[in-house]
């Protein structure tokens, strides 16, 4: 048995290691991302961009998001007078 | 998150308050515009209207803490929207062009205002490549800030569908945004 026999005996004997998944996500990973605890510079390799998406998407809101207030307050001013205007039921 | 106070906040926007109203409004129409930009495409701003006018309409007779309020908004918006879907029979989700992420900002907003609603947008756009029930999971967990089983609830799913679905989606993100930063992002993967 030459000295190459021996090392690929050896290589053999050795354990199957696949690669490792470089996007690799546990429970606990995802649900720091989901919740927005985690700051894209504590992000493991591969989410960093993902923690910084998913904060963008929540960024606080323009202007232009916070428009149309007026209509929705004149919606609750009609709610609030159409059940004040509801009499109360008549004590017996 | 309005936070301690919201037990205040919804009595007194029920009895008619509209400093409290604000602060309801303040907390959720945004929120719901996003909702509705990824699932509602160009009918974002009528139907977060129409989830409102609902909304008012009952108010008075809700009752729970924040969670459980934010829960039920999103309910009637998304059957405010599931309603779009059968007027309009387009796709619940569909991509945004891009040309579509970039509106005119008002002329006296702030640059800062303007790059960051420009990147919410960019961000929800990315999202709505997504396939649709990963997608809206996503939205629902991040944007609204509902629970697993808030979400599961509300989209007649169970809690482990959620899971998957978040976590699927979170994955395919991070592949398509490691592609678009090339090979020396996939070197740092």
């Amino acid at each position: 048995m030459g000295a190459h026999d021996t090392w690929s005996a050896e290589i053999k004997r050795l354990p199957f290691t696949p690669d490792p998944d470089p996007l690799a996500l546990d429970e606990d990973l995802a649900e720091r991302l989901l919740d927005g605890d985690l700051r894209p510079d504590q992000a493991p390799a591969g989410y960093a961009e993902v923690a910084a998406l998913l904060a963008a998407a929540v960024a606080p809101p323009s202007p232009a998001e916070l428009a149309g207030r007026e209509a929705a307050l004149a919606e609750l001013r009609a709610a609030t007078r159409a059940r004040r205007a509801i009499p109360l039921p008549a004590a017996r | 998150m309005i936070g301690p106070t919201f037990p205040a906040v919804l009595t007194a926007a029920a009895g008619g308050d509209e400093d409290a109203f604000g602060v309801l409004w303040h907390d959720l129409q945004p929120r719901l515009l996003r909702y509705f930009k990824l699932i509602a495409p160009g009918a974002a701003e009528d139907l977060a209207a129409e989830t409102w006018v609902a909304m008012i309409g009952a108010i008075d007779r809700f009752q729970g803490d924040e969670a459980a309020f934010r829960a039920w908004v999103f309910t009637i918006a998304r059957h405010k929207a599931r309603d779009w879907w059968r007027r309009t029979a387009r796709k619940p989700v569909q991509e945004l062009p891009a040309t579509g992420l970039a509106e005119p900002p008002a002329p006296d907003d702030p640059a800062a205002t303007v790059l960051e609603d420009a990147s919410t947008r960019a961000a929800l756009a990315l999202i709505a490549t997504l396939p649709a029930g990963q997608a809206e999971a996503i939205v629902l967990r991040v944007v609204a800030g509902l629970e697993v089983k808030q979400v599961a609830e509300l989209m007649d799913k169970r809690p482990n569908t959620v899971r998957v679905l978040t976590h699927r989606g979170l994955r395919r993100l991070a592949q398509r945004l490691g592609a678009d930063q090339g090979p020396r992002a996939r070197r740092a993967v």
